[in-house]
């Protein structure tokens, strides 16, 4: 693998070609996307930021296969995304992705060890020392037979990142992952997404709306009306 | 702003709202069917009664005081329909029995004959199996047991013989011995069939007696009676109300009776009277009525607090779901009533909804299930349907309305006390509490709950404390009220305190389940474990529905298993002969004995039967007092006097002995001071096997020292004298056997003259069969042997094992109809619990389809979630239902000493566990498909 820039390999991870995204929204439609080309090299960490409206979160799920373009191609590791079934899907998220939410969406019922333990129970794998020791990577060794609501926010914060890499994912997808954390949280929790990113090589994409968040990312992307209007590289781990 | 709302907010949760009336409909309608169930019932027995009773409403007869049973039926028509006008027709009829035998047999049977206007009087149902009816001159018909008993066919000819009664005198009984003039007439037999009203019980809808049906006219001219009759049958217009009110029909009946009787005794004289025979019955079944009606009553109050939670249930979780809009309205400034009153019209929009609905369904689960499923199983009459009336409306719709007033309370309060912080900063106002976090803890078998339901049960003891002071008033409607009442206090409590094992089975369930889905199992394992309140409703409703089916399944399968034990136990013996001086014919007598006791002689002739191996005699009409030789204690007993060893009779395998053995049976034959007492006697006299015994015999100075040859503790044939019970034996209830010479000399005053040996004692004569011979054909042979004149009546004890036994299946029936309806409550509850577990989580499923949850994983958990809770509950319900029903049997038992045999209803618990099994399966397949359906990223964002 090619070494470049801020520890990106020249390899992409994801590529979309000419992406559109339409919704009807009441008796009109509405076009999220009008055209995206975007690569993403493995390793990468990329923001995106933009307006309310502007397409990024959009965006986002398509690359995290949540959602499908209504146009275009993705590719990701390999799989192209548009072409997959629903259950496909879902296999693709469990074993390439790892989500970390505005929410947390953590399960309330579960403890953080427990939680982290999801997506392997899902894949079948089941490894409690993994799940431990990716608690204790996000610096929650101590917190592990805490429930949700026994954390604060951050902590649920990490716990949802050790969640995303639970099943060892090559792409973290984050959709405002501390737009509910206090700033020297947020700084905590992208911090350690920075680790991640350096230490284990897992791509990163994000969306945020604060630019001081923007200053982790290899590269940031601005977006307005659907279409990508900026592109910035960053020097990575500035913030 | 209330009604639009409401029905915005209805449309826009077409689901939620589609359970809601679904469950409120189906509660509505099993609670309708039940009470159309106990009508049906009624209806039944009415029906039954009015045709066993002969489809009449009053008969009028002469005494038999006066000279003559017969008379002028013209005069008396007139002035029954003077006396009432509601009068529709009148039927002269000859009733009465006689001798019957074929043309140049020698063997006669006695039947009865009836001679009736063939052609007009058609109270009774005819059912023609061969030949015709109705009879031609010198022709009759006869029911298929006087066919058979005189081994007759259609066409032969048949030898009626009939005794002319003698009046009796006043204040004395019927002459015996005076030679009476008999008539005999010769008939052809016209046809042969069964007729209705004459039977007997009111379980054999349809049986007839020996009978012989012939005209009028061919009675009369055969007894010389030209233009008279026996008696005048009355029919008047139909009530519309004795369908429904039994107690009314009854003395409206009374009051015509008695006008009736009046005016005929004021111009005929006083040897007329009149009888109300259907009414008699009506009246004895409209108490049982009562009870059935409030048991049904009070399991459907039951069935809908069932509903009652569910719907507490569902508008918390709409509460939950409108949380910021509901918000957003009190930031515009609506009061709070607004929001409460939003919740209440939305349920009364439901609850208008659900009972027009359930009330129709009620009527079409009644007309096309239960109804025809009880008239194919219990051969009921085609006409018996449940009627539309005021009650089976307005009871299910006050059941309705308190269950839901008390269900919406909660939630309302909840909508009105919505804080406008929702909208402003919706973390500050979702901030979890210290309750909050006590209730993620893993749920752990209630302590509360398991305190509360005992103290309901000591309560329901305390409440038992009461029922003398109740029964003291008579009033049936309290008294089955309060009586049923807490019997549903008791199953409630007993519901409780078993939740308490659901914690256990649940884990248990959960194992089971990790072993088979390791992945579903995971979550299902802690969603079960851990949804406190959420799963706690939808156990303690499972659990209160499986427990009172499992209990009346659990009592009748434990009476079916010990029917033939206990019938055994209390007969004592393989058969049973006792005195029949009792006639079904009215004045007329089939028989020559005057005392209700057998004799000697009849025992003897038992003993000559064939098929009669061995038949020993019980005298035990002499109670006395019995003490120790000091007379220091003393007790009542009730002296049993034993002709021959009872060893060679009774069933042995259910003696037990204090002291002795059975032996002392045979001692007591053969020795003439030999007594047997119980051990309730032994004790409270503080006697043992070898002391002497003080027995007070009839008149002055009269008394006999007897030696104790044995202790009994339990005697087949003896199960209510001979017992462990102290208190029993001193309040003068337990018996003493002794040698029947003893008995006699004792009951016998030595100052009243010599003593009569031939005098008949015989209460009961207990008989062993000789083995292999077939029982029904023995009955029968025996009966109309000893039957007739003889008047001795024979019951073999397999033969009613099995008239028991088919009574018993119509408990069985019912039982599983109630177990069906109240699990559909169940249910529909258990749907929607599970479509507000859903609900409350759709983000979560939303997160899981996010990170990679595949559909069927999703399905997988919620329904394994699901099966845990509903079959733990289940489980513990058929644990505390049998658990319940072995106590009240156990209970029942224990003071008479009679062994249980242990029994279980298998078909009623599996119905419980397909049931609830199916009802997880399918409510939370239907409650998650849905979500699961959506993309995940339209659930997250949705939030």
């Amino acid at each position: 693998m090619d070494d470049t820039v801020n520890g990106a390999s020249d390899e992409f991870i994801v590529q979309l070609e000419d992406v559109h995204k339409s919704f009807i929204m009441g008796k009109e439609a509405v076009l999220a996307l009008r055209g995206v080309t975007l690569n993403v090299r493995r390793g990468e960490i990329l923001c995106m930021m933009g307006p309310s409206g502007s397409g990024k979160t959009t965006l986002l799920n398509i690359i995290g296969g949540l959602d499908t373009p209504s146009r275009g191609h993705v590719i990701v590791d390999g799989e192209n995304v548009v072409s997959l079934s629903e259950e496909k899907l879902a296999r693709l998220r469990l074993r390439k992705m790892g989500f970390v939410f505005q929410n947390f969406n953590l399960l309330s019922n579960f403890t953080a060890l427990e939680n982290v333990q999801v997506p392997m129970v899902l894949l079948g794998q089941r490894d409690p020392k993994r799940a431990r020791e990716l608690l204790k990577l996000v610096g929650l060794g101590d917190r592990m037979h805490h429930y949700p609501s026994e954390l604060s926010g951050g902590q649920q914060q990490r716990v949802a990142i050790a969640r995303s890499l639970a099943n060892d994912p090559p792409i973290i997808i984050g959709d405002e992952m501390t737009g509910d954390l206090d700033t020297a949280t947020s700084y905590e929790v992208m911090e350690l997404i920075a680790r991640l990113n350096r230490e284990r090589g897992t791509t990163i994409v994000y969306v945020t709306h604060d630019p001081r968040m923007s200053t982790f990312a290899h590269r940031v992307i601005h977006m307005r009306d659907g279409r990508l209007a900026e592109e910035q590289v960053v020097d990575a781990g500035t913030g | 702003m209330g009604l639009k709302y409401v029905l915005n907010s209805m449309k826009r949760r077409k689901l939620r709202t589609l359970v809601v009336a679904l469950a409120l409909v189906i509660g509505v309608g099993l609670v309708g069917a039940l009470l159309n169930l106990v009508d049906t019932q009624r209806q039944f027995s009415v029906q039954t009664i009015g045709a066993q009773t002969g489809g009449y409403d009053l008969s009028i007869r002469r005494t038999d005081l006066a000279t003559s049973p017969f008379f002028d039926p013209l005069p008396v028509e007139q002035l029954a329909r003077k006396a009432y006008d509601r009068i529709t027709d009148l039927y002269p009829r000859i009733q009465g029995s006689a001798e019957a035998r074929k043309a140049n047999a020698i063997q006669s049977d006695s039947l009865q004959i009836i001679a009736l206007d063939t052609l007009r009087d058609n109270l009774s149902p005819v059912t023609i199996l061969s030949g015709i009816y109705p009879p031609q001159p010198g022709q009759v018909f006869l029911t298929t047991p006087a066919a058979d008993a005189l081994g007759v066919q259609v066409g032969d000819e048949v030898i009626l013989s009939y005794v002319q009664p003698t009046p009796r005198e006043p204040g004395k009984a019927a002459s015996q011995g005076i030679s009476t003039a008999r008539t005999e007439g010769r008939f052809i037999v016209s046809g042969i069939g069964t007729f209705g009203g004459m039977a007997q019980g009111l379980l054999n809808f349809g049986a007839s007696t020996s009978s012989a049906l012939m005209r009028l006219e061919d009675a009369q001219v055969w007894l010389g009676i030209p233009g008279r009759a026996e008696r005048l049958l009355v029919v008047w217009q139909a009530d519309t109300a004795a369908g429904s009110d039994a107690q009314l029909a009854v003395s409206r009946a009374r009051d015509i009776g008695l006008r009736v009787r009046d005016t005929i005794q004021n111009d005929l004289g006083s040897d007329f009277i009149v009888e109300l025979q259907k009414y008699q019955q009506l009246d004895r079944t409209a108490q049982a009525f009562v009870f059935q009606q409030s048991f049904i009553t009070l399991y459907g109050l039951l069935s809908m607090s069932i509903v009652g939670l569910m719907v507490n249930a569902l508008m918390n979780t709409a509460v939950t779901e409108q949380k910021y809009d509901l918000a957003i309205l009190r930031v515009l400034g609506a009061p709070r009533w607004r929001l409460f009153e939003a919740v209440i019209i939305e349920v009364i929009v439901l609850g208008v909804v659900g009972l027009i609905f359930g009330l129709m369904l009620g009527r079409l689960i009644n007309d096309f299930i239960v109804t025809p499923v009880l008239l194919s199983q219990l051969n009921l009459p085609a006409s018996v349907r449940a009627a539309w009336s005021l009650e089976s409306v307005l009871t299910p719709t006050l059941i309705t309305i308190l269950v839901l007033a008390a269900a919406t309370i909660s939630p309302a309060r909840r909508a009105a006390g919505t804080k406008v912080m929702v909208v402003l900063n919706p973390a500050a106002a979702d901030q979890p509490t210290l309750e909050d976090l006590a209730k993620l803890r893993e749920r752990r078998a209630n302590y509360g709950l398991l305190v509360a339901g005992l103290i309901l049960l000591a309560f329901c003891s305390v409440i038992l404390f009461l029922f003398p002071v109740l029964f003291s008033f008579g009033d049936a409607g309290a008294i089955a009220t309060t009586f049923f009442t807490t019997f549903l206090l008791m199953v409630v409590g007993m519901s409780l305190v078993f939740y308490f094992i659901t914690a256990p089975l649940e884990r248990l369930l959960v194992a089971i389940y990790n072993a088979v889905s390791p992945k579903a199992g995971y979550f299902a394992g802690r969603y079960a474990l851990r949804g406190k309140g959420r799963n706690a409703l939808i156990s303690l409703m499972v659990v209160a529905s499986a427990v009172l089916p499992t209990l009346l399944a659990t009592q009748l399968a434990l009476t079916d298993a010990n029917l033939e034990t206990d019938l055994r136990f209390s007969r004592g013996a393989e058969a049973y002969a006792r005195a029949a001086i009792s006639t079904p014919g009215g004045i007329f007598r089939t028989t020559r004995r005057t005392s209700d006791r057998l004799s000697e002689e009849n025992l003897a002739e038992l003993r000559r039967q064939p098929g009669i191996v061995q038949a020993v005699g019980i005298a035990d009409d002499f109670r006395t007092e019995a003490s120790d030789r000091l007379q220091l204690r003393s007790a009542g007993v009730q002296v049993i006097g034993v002709r021959s060893d009872l060893n060679e009779v009774l069933f042995r395998e259910f003696m037990q002995w204090a002291q002795g053995d059975a032996s002392a049976l045979r001692r007591i034959d053969e020795d003439p001071s030999a007594v047997i007492i119980s051990l309730g006697l032994s004790e409270a006299l503080d006697l043992r096997m070898g002391d002497t015994l003080r027995i007070k015999g009839a008149g002055l100075d009269h008394e006999r020292l007897l030696t104790i040859v044995a202790v009994g503790q339990r005697l087949p044939g003896f199960s209510s004298q001979i017992t462990r019970n102290v208190n029993d034996a001193r309040s003068g209830s337990t018996g003493i056997l002794m040698n029947l010479d003893t008995y006699r000399e004792l009951r016998h005053d030595p100052a009243s003259g010599p003593l009569d040996r031939d005098a008949p004692l015989f209460s009961r004569v207990l008989m062993r069969i000789e083995p292999g011979l077939d029982r029904v054909t023995l009955g029968r042979t025996l009966r109309e042997s000893l039957g007739g004149e003889k008047g001795i009546s024979v019951e073999l004890t397999d033969e009613l094992i099995e008239s028991i036994r088919s009574q018993l299946m119509q408990g069985r029936i019912f039982t599983v109809v109630l177990t069906s309806l109240s699990m559909v409550t169940a249910v529909f509850g258990v749907l929607a619990v599970m479509y507000t577990a859903v609900m409350g989580r759709r983000v979560e499923i939303g997160m899981l389809k996010a990170i990679g949850a595949s559909g069927g994983s999703l399905r997988g958990i919620f329904i394994g979630e699901a099966i845990v809770i509903t079959l733990a509950a289940g489980l513990a319900g058929i644990i505390a239902g049998t658990i319940l029903g072995y106590a009240f049997e156990v209970s029942q038992r224990f003071a008479q000493e009679s062994p249980l045999l242990p029994a279980f209803d298998f078909s009623t618990a599996l119905v419980i566990v397909v049931m609830v099994s199916l009802a997880a399966i399918f409510s939370a397949a239907l409650a998650t498909q849905p979500v699961i359906r959506q993309k995940a990223i339209k659930i997250l964002r949705e939030r």
